[in-house]
């Protein structure tokens, strides 16, 4: 899926967070957005998520705004989107598992109960999660909910992926999951737009890096 | 776009749209109805179920207190059959879905308020808007009709202690048997009562469920806005709560007083 921002502004409570904000991410390539704490990292998130519109110029998706889409075409996008929030954001009265099977129940109705349980299982187990299915959010780690929040950003094999990427301090172990399941989002074809500061994500995966300063996306010189 | 959030301020719509918002998804309960059961099944439990024990204490204790003051009082002038009349006022009519309201209120309604606020506060509706779920759909609709059929429950429970309550302090002052005190309370039981107790609680309900859900969805980032919000939620409940029996009460007057004149 392709995402276009044309002169993106936003302000925050009477501050200007961004300002004529351009970026082109193509189809299937893998793109990492970083910047300084402030600096605007996680609205862009927001706006690009589709949670609001922008104040100001347009968000494209394949060349439609989410503003022009119809129910339906608004419905086949979020069906598309994987999503993964700084916090997780997962549903804090679900359980890992019901969390998982959210948006398998919503955009993949029609795939028979067992699928759904054997793709919650797959990913969980991959993410090493299988503990902790049955376990409400409050129970786990930050970084155990970062993973189950990834884990149900890809469940439904998502066209485009944007994450967040947690202020958490993690492991090897952990890194290592999570590079695995970006470096299989970006085989899939996955268009995938990360806001991080993290070299490892950025010098092993990204085909483009980018940087927010004052408002505004350039590229970054690496 | 989706039922709200998606303006450029990340703000609810007026308190009216919501409203409608909630009434067209109710009678177009179809998109999310697969994943939002069980959040109707969870608010019955907790509403509905978990409420029992103190509705039916409550009820019990109304039922006692009606009969041993209304004794005292009728006994004097010598009309002590207008208990029941005094009973289905008290019970079925106006203090019993006055009561199970005020209960819910303080019981559930913050509930839901603080839990949807601090659902906001952690992004939590953010996600559910990036999934492409209509928070009005999975959380808020299935909290109105669980709030509806709740207090449902919790009004036919409120009736039959507080009517066994009421034998069984009646029983103190006159010996009559269960069947013959339930069939004079039956014989002064009118339609409009029950209509009128229907009309109250579901209205209640409503508006129970929409405002608390409405205070909790207004929190924006900061978790000290919850406890702010859920004392909105309480001020605008017990208010709503009031206005619904003032006007139940006044329609219940309305229809009676035409047909005592024979319209």
């Amino acid at each position: 899926m392709k995402v276009e921002l044309s002169q993106v502004g936003q302000e925050v409570a009477n501050l200007i967070v961004l300002k004529n904000a351009n970026l082109l991410v193509p189809s299937g390539s893998f793109v990492c957005i970083s910047g300084g704490s402030g600096e605007g990292k996680s609205l862009l998130f927001s706006l690009i998520c589709g949670v609001m519109l922008p104040q100001q110029g347009n968000i494209l998706y394949d060349d439609i705004a989410l503003s022009d889409m119809n129910e339906s075409q608004e419905m086949a996008f979020r069906g598309q989107l994987g999503a993964v929030f700084q916090r997780a954001a997962l549903i804090s009265n679900l359980t890992v598992e019901e969390n998982l099977l959210l948006p398998l129940n919503l955009h993949s109705a029609e795939l028979p109960e067992d699928e759904k349980i054997d793709r919650v299982e797959s990913i969980a187990a991959k993410l090493g999660l299988t503990r902790f299915l049955k376990l409400r959010p409050d129970k786990l780690s930050t970084g155990q909910a970062v993973l189950a929040g990834l884990a149900r950003a890809v469940i439904n094999q998502p066209k485009l992926f944007i994450w967040d990427a947690p202020l958490v301090d993690t492991d090897k172990q952990w890194s290592a999951k999570v590079l695995e399941t970006l470096s299989e989002l970006k085989m899939a074809g996955t268009t995938v737009i990360i806001f991080t500061n993290r070299e490892d994500i950025i010098l092993q995966l990204a085909d483009s890096h980018y940087r927010l300063t004052e408002g505004e996306i350039g590229l970054a010189n690496d | 776009m989706s039922d709200f959030g998606n303006d450029e301020a990340m703000k609810l719509p007026s308190f009216g749209v919501f409203c409608a918002q909630i009434v067209k998804d109710l009678i177009y309960f179809r998109r999310n109805a697969a994943i939002s059961f069980d959040v109707l099944i969870k608010q019955i439990y907790f509403t509905g179920v978990e409420a029992l024990g103190l509705c039916t204490l409550l009820s019990l204790l109304l039922g006692a207190v009606i009969i041993v003051e209304g004794h005292q009082i009728l006994a004097a002038i010598g009309q002590t059959d207008w208990i029941y009349k005094i009973l289905i006022f008290a019970l079925i009519r106006d203090l019993g879905p006055f009561i199970i309201c005020l209960v819910v209120v303080a019981r559930s309604g913050t509930a839901i308020s603080t839990e949807l606020g601090n659902m906001k506060v952690n992004k939590e509706i953010d996600a559910l808007v990036t999934m492409g779920i209509s928070p009005i759909s999975y959380l808020v609709s299935p909290r109105v009709v669980g709030m509806i059929v709740s207090l449902l429950i919790l009004m036919s429970y409120f009736l039959m202690s507080g009517i066994f309550g009421g034998f069984l302090i009646s029983n103190l002052f006159q010996n009559i048997p269960f069947l013959d005190f339930f069939a004079r309370l039956l014989n002064e039981l009118s339609l409009a009562d029950i209509v009128i107790m229907f009309f109250k609680l579901v209205l209640s309900g409503f508006y129970i469920a929409a405002i608390c859900s409405y205070q909790g969805l207004s929190a924006q980032t900061a978790y000290t806005e919850v406890p702010q919000r859920n004392i909105k939620a309480v001020g605008g409940t017990v208010i709503s709560v009031c206005l619904v029996n003032l006007i139940g009460s006044l329609l219940y007057f309305f229809v009676t007083g035409l047909n005592e004149v024979g319209i």
